[in-house]
């Protein structure tokens, strides 16, 4: 076993820094001229990439998802997995992922504007959207059907066309 | 950023010092047992974008440098996550950031010989935390693995320090979910546990819908981890919500001052600069010269031309001297020559040249109506003859020529009449300047009224076109009920046409439709009348275009986009220039109505309790004596979308209005940073759990099945 030196740990904290990386124009595809290809073993330097084989592995990720064959996508979602798990074999009082799900709210949900925020104590009938006041309602009139839905969807109220 | 470099020191910990992965739907964080820091905190997501070059596909775990897509493609490539909800569910994905983990640790020998401890779910679905042991245990070869709840070990790592006591409550607010967890004698009560539905995500989206509603033509800037950005720095939750409306909605100075402005890039455009004296000076000396350039060449082709006209009147005078020497009989050969046919045309031709020259010259012509009098008779020689001398060809020459001359006489009325009008018009034109002139107040306010009432009437039009004309009366009503839908475009001259058309084709019986076989028929178009209305509209909004020219160009505060409010709204801001003022986007709602969500989710449409009354839920479903020693205990808030400012005031608030009066409840309500999930409780526990896992586990794989119930609870 190689003994290293003790040098001084350090946190590296690889949070985005939005103000840094974002308010940036994006620098996708301008290529400047002279770029230099990089190769594998730069970016394994630079410590983006990591090494194909890792010796800690018992069997490595390329034999497992062999390139060109359809990888795992026989993933089961949540949903599928909570059918399999046959929750209703078991006796109810034991927590599972089902039971401590959350009832719904005992308290009448309070109606805020779709478009101020607002609390709204009027409803438009032909849109059904909540609305605070006359301006309010002289805007919801003008909207095209777009975005009446969109403005709908945020509180999960649109129109679905099975 | 950079990503993190190899740990250096993995060597020196000891065999039993576990790895802790506190695996996150949001981030992941992994660190030694016993630290109180991390070592590693990065987003859990993996990132698969191609390499320039040679377009092979690499993983990147985490979030990447911006400027590595020098090297990188990444416009392909969309980041996925292990996690559906709260729950591993696709555990390729998983290897990839356990690759880089256990790389990014320092592991470089054959095996990892430390223990694992990982945090999951609340009652994770025993599949899920079943393919997690076998990735980690079949493709890894770890020793032990731990699994436990991240909320109940930041509550441990509280308790340590002494901020809670052994019964309490924990609250984690994750990424997708909530959960307020009920603790007992140190131990989760997971029959009490009470999960919701929303999480960062869901705030993070709320945001980013309202705003790209709010500012359509800003979509491009508010990208995802832009908005995560703003709510982080921005968010926070109101103590009492409807008070903070009202504050807004008051347009209190207070609203004021929490309100954030946010401004986009925008560069003014360049303004243009008045041209210097010389400048003008310049370019009117360039016109001065192209114009006189275009006089030149004017002045050069009308000489051309009188040149051309002179030759023409000189050759026809000859002829006509010619034609007067000469006898008759040879009258026809000489004009078969040039090629006329009489001796009038000739002398016409010869006018003609005359007339064109004067114009030519710029002399004033005489109109002369007497030789086209006397042509009459000569062009249209059979008019006056009597029908019965004429033979049937004749009649038809006759015919043709009456054709001639009434149209000819037509053409000649016409032009008079232009004249007249044109000479009305101006009239009429020199009437409004003397009144503009003289009165320019009176006649701009005229014009203003004129122009009102023209756009009010299109208006209505319009409107009664799109909703409904309210004018029917009721006896058509049978009528537009069989037309359907459109009956509601159509007037009432519309209407009556329909009517007449449909008794007509009905009166003839259902065997035959006989309709136009007569020609009296045809006569029912007659009595329709024509569809005066679209003409009228149209005249009317002609009219009304020239006054809103006519207003703009003399009244510079009048604006055309006032008369007509709807249907305009859209283009009405393009009509001036675009200012600073476009490119602004205004947090002040926003800023308390995102989060609000945690807790009232039925703002965005999840029919589910908030994080407040989860808590009452909790405790309703703990037995009661454990409910009251919990119940003096301390709630504790973890979980990254916890971090707004006022969460803890506005929990408290909430509990003292929902519980009973005199209940002396969760008195104290304290808030983790996240990151310090409960590292150092862990040392602790792996001395316990590791000999026990061990045993465990090993079992596991031997029988091949699995326990249900992992619980700390269990692992003692």
């Amino acid at each position: 076993m190689k003994m290293k030196p003790n040098t001084k740990h350090r946190n590296f904290e690889v949070s985005p820094s939005p103000s840094d990386c974002y308010m940036r124009g994006s620098p996708l595809a301008g290529n400047d001229g002279a770029v230099p290809s990089a190769t594998m073993q730069d970016l394994e330097e630079a410590g983006i990439l990591l090494p194909a084989t890792l010796p800690f592995k018992r069997t490595q990720l390329s034999e497992r998802y062999p390139k060109g064959q359809a990888r795992g996508r026989h993933w089961k979602h949540l949903k599928q997995m909570l059918q399999a798990e046959n929750y209703h074999l078991y006796p109810a009082e034991e927590p599972n992922y089902m039971n401590i799900e959350a009832p719904p709210s005992m308290y009448p949900a309070k109606k805020y504007c779709d478009i101020t925020g607002f609390e709204a104590p009027y409803t438009d009938p032909r849109t059904k959207l909540h609305f605070a006041n006359t301006d309010v309602f002289k805007q919801i009139r003008s909207l095209p059907n777009e975005s009446v839905q969109q403005y709908l969807a945020l509180r999960n109220a649109q129109v679905v066309l099975k | 950023m950079p990503s993190v470099s190899r740990q250096d020191d993995y060597y020196t910990f000891d065999a039993s010092r576990a790895i802790v992965i506190d695996n996150g739907a949001h981030t992941c964080r992994v660190g030694w047992a016993g630290e109180s820091e991390p070592r590693m905190t990065f987003r859990n997501v993996l990132h698969r974008p191609r390499l320039r070059p040679s377009g092979n596909v690499i993983n990147i775990v985490g979030d990447y440098d911006p400027t590595l897509s020098r090297y990188l493609d990444f416009t392909r490539s969309s980041y996925r996550s292990a996690f559906d909800a709260n729950v591993v569910y696709q555990f390729e994905t998983m290897e990839c950031v356990f690759d880089y983990v256990f790389n990014r640790m320092g592991v470089d020998g054959d095996e990892i010989e430390h223990p694992v401890l990982l945090t999951e779910c609340p009652c994770n679905p025993l599949y899920s935390r079943s393919k997690m042991a076998e990735l980690l245990f079949e493709t890894y070869g770890i020793p032990s693995l731990g699994l436990g709840i991240d909320g109940v070990f930041s509550y441990l790592q509280n308790k340590r320090l002494g901020m809670c006591g052994a019964d309490g409550l924990v609250v984690c607010s994750g990424f997708t979910t909530t959960h307020s967890i009920p603790i007992y004698h140190g131990e989760p009560v997971l029959e009490a546990c009470c999960r919701t539905n929303v999480g960062g995500y869901h705030v993070t989206d709320y945001m980013k819908r309202l705003l790209s509603l709010e500012y359509p033509y800003h979509v491009a800037s508010l990208s995802w981890e832009k908005v995560e950005a703003l709510k982080i720095e921005h968010g926070y939750i109101a103590e009492d919500y409807s008070a903070e409306l009202h504050l807004f909605q008051r347009g209190d100075k207070l609203a004021e001052e929490k309100v954030r402005i946010w401004q986009l890039p925008w560069v003014p455009p360049p303004s243009e600069e008045k041209p210097s004296e010389e400048e003008l000076a310049r370019k009117a000396a360039i016109r001065e010269k192209q114009s006189q350039r275009l006089r030149d060449m004017a002045a050069a082709k009308r000489s051309y031309k009188i040149a051309d006209l002179e030759a023409e009147i000189q050759r026809l005078e000859q002829l006509l001297d010619e034609l007067d020497n000469v006898a008759e009989a040879h009258m026809d050969s000489i004009l078969a020559g040039p090629g006329y046919l009489s001796r009038r045309e000739v002398e016409a031709a010869l006018t003609k040249a005359t007339v064109s020259l004067k114009k030519a010259k710029g002399e004033s012509i005489k109109v002369e109506k007497d030789p086209e009098k006397e042509l009459d008779s000569e062009k249209y020689p059979l008019l006056d003859v009597p029908n019965d001398v004429l033979t049937p060809e004749q009649l038809k020459e006759k015919k043709k020529q009456i054709f001639l001359k009434s149209t000819a006489e037509g053409r000649v009325r016409a032009k008079l009449k232009r004249q007249e009008e044109e000479v009305i018009r101006e009239q009429e034109q020199n009437l409004e300047e003397d009144k503009r002139l003289a009165n320019p107040e009176q006649y701009l306010e005229d014009l203003r009224t004129r122009q009102a009432e023209l756009a009010a009437k299109v208006e209505q039009r319009k409107r009664q076109k799109v909703s409904g004309s309210s004018s029917a009366p009721g006896g058509r009503s049978s009528l537009t009920a069989a037309v359907g839908g459109r009956s509601e475009r159509l007037s009432a001259q519309q209407k009556e046409r329909m009517k007449l058309l449909t008794t007509a084709a009905f009166d003839r019986g259902k065997d035959e439709d006989t309709f136009g076989l007569k020609d009296e028929d045809w006569q029912l178009y007659k009595k329709m009348g024509k569809d005066e209305d679209d003409d009228e509209a149209d005249e009317d909004e002609v009219v009304l275009s020239r006054l809103n020219a006519r207003l703009q160009e003399l009244d510079p505060m009048f604006n055309p986009a006032l008369g007509a409010k709807t249907g305009m709204s859209a283009d009405a801001p393009q009509i001036r220039p675009l200012t600073a003022e476009d490119f602004r986007i205004t947090l002040g709602l926003e800023r308390f109505r995102c989060p609000e969500i945690i807790f009232q989710p039925h703002l965005i449409g999840i029919d589910q309790v908030g994080l407040d009354e989860a808590i009452g839920v909790s405790m309703r479903r703990l037995p009661s004596d454990w409910a009251e020693q919990i119940s003096e205990g301390t709630v504790l808030l973890t979980g990254g979308n916890t971090l707004f400012q006022g969460i803890d005031k506005r929990v408290l608030a909430e509990l003292k209005k929902n519980r009973p009066q005199g209940d002396r409840y969760l008195q104290k309500v304290t808030t983790r940073r996240k990151g310090k999930t409960g590292f150092g409780s862990i040392h602790l526990r792996t001395l316990f759990i590791d000999k026990l896992l061990l045993g465990f586990f090993d079992r596991l794989r031997v029988e091949g099945g699995s326990s249900r119930l992992l619980t700390l609870r269990d692992m003692g």
